[in-house]
């Protein structure tokens, strides 16, 4: 499995006091994903600030492992390709 | 067509010139003065309407026929280019508007396809069973990349998540794509359904209640274990 680099590109907050961050792994545009964030809880207490880091590092584990994914199907759809265009002509001793 | 008058007589004139005594040039001066004013004008001093205006081929009268007493156009009929694009939009820009209509209706005046209407009133079924998922472990609540199926066509999105900060539900998950572009979006939560609805580029995931220790789905066209299907499916 390839080494993943996750990294937080952007960051808003949105109209109802929700803030998100836009979480891109190894630079690659096509693997952006908007993670968004309570503040308070739905019982109106603040978000444990601990419970909260812990899951934006499950979310940049969870980026990484889909883009690893996104690579290995790649990788596969490419073998196959190669397998279907032989490299020698047909037809040579 | 070119002017018909003609001048007066001129040689009964100049002998009567010569004879009381102007010279030559004198002469030729009334020549060209009497030419000039008897094609030209009429005894009250206005322009005869088979006059030309220099350069035209085409008498005055046909020239000033299409304008009216206070000089302007008498009709549209009587303008060459008539195209649009000549003019400066009115009030209420029924130029840009007819341009916007143009583009957004078919011939039955009807919308031309699904995306030339806003998010919230497209129906679409999303291609995955479910799209939410929440593992029992962490609060977050995961939105899988989707595909919805429009009648124009298929959108596809990124994945997303959502941290409630606690466990629970229902977490009512949509997000906005006004232009039907696709791609990465923000999702986002409410505990309210009718916050789905409150704005016209929204696009509805589906919900999920979220239990600790236990793992839930939602979203998509079955609604999974924990929730509720996306928009167009009904549980």
């Amino acid at each position: 499995m390839s080494t993943h680099n996750t990294e937080v590109v952007a960051w808003k907050r949105l109209s109802n006091g929700q803030h998100a961050a836009c979480i891109r792994c190894c630079g690659d545009q096509g693997t952006d994903h908007w993670h968004t964030m309570n503040v308070m809880t739905p019982e109106g207490k603040p978000v444990d600030p601990a419970v909260r880091d812990q899951n934006l590092a499950a979310v940049h584990k969870f980026v990484g492992d889909q883009h690893e994914q996104m690579r290995q199907h790649t990788q596969a759809i490419l073998d196959l390709a190669g397998k279907l265009n032989p490299v020698e002509p047909q037809g040579q001793p | 067509m070119a002017n018909t008058l003609k001048p007066r007589p001129l040689e009964p004139v100049l002998a009567e010139l010569n004879r009381i005594g102007l010279s030559f040039f004198a002469q030729r001066f009334f020549r060209d003065l009497l030419t000039r004013v008897d094609m030209v004008l009429t005894n009250k001093g206005e322009i005869q309407a088979q006059a030309n205006v220099t350069g035209r081929a085409e008498q005055i009268s046909t020239t000033l026929g299409n304008l009216d007493v206070a000089g302007k156009l008498n009709s549209l009929q009587n303008v060459n280019n008539t195209l649009t694009d000549f003019l400066t939009d009115g009030a209420g820009s029924p130029l840009t508007g007819g341009k916007r209509g143009f583009q957004a209706l078919d011939t039955n005046n009807r919308l031309a396809n699904s995306f030339r209407s806003t998010g919230v009133n497209v129906s679409a079924t999303p291609t995955s069973s479910t799209t939410l998922s929440n593992d029992g472990t962490h609060t977050v609540i995961t939105i899988n990349a989707s595909t919805n199926q429009f009648a124009p066509g298929a959108v596809s999105y990124n994945s997303g998540s959502f941290d409630p900060g606690a466990f629970g539900g229902p977490n009512y998950i949509f997000f906005t794509d006004p232009t039907f572009a696709g791609g990465a979006v923000t999702y986002q939560q409410s505990t309210t359904p009718q916050q789905e609805t409150a704005s016209e580029g929204n696009m509805i995931n589906g919900s999920i209640t979220t239990v600790n220790g236990q793992n839930k789905t939602g979203g998509g066209n079955s609604g999974g274990n924990g929730g509720r299907g996306g928009r167009g499916y009904v549980q």
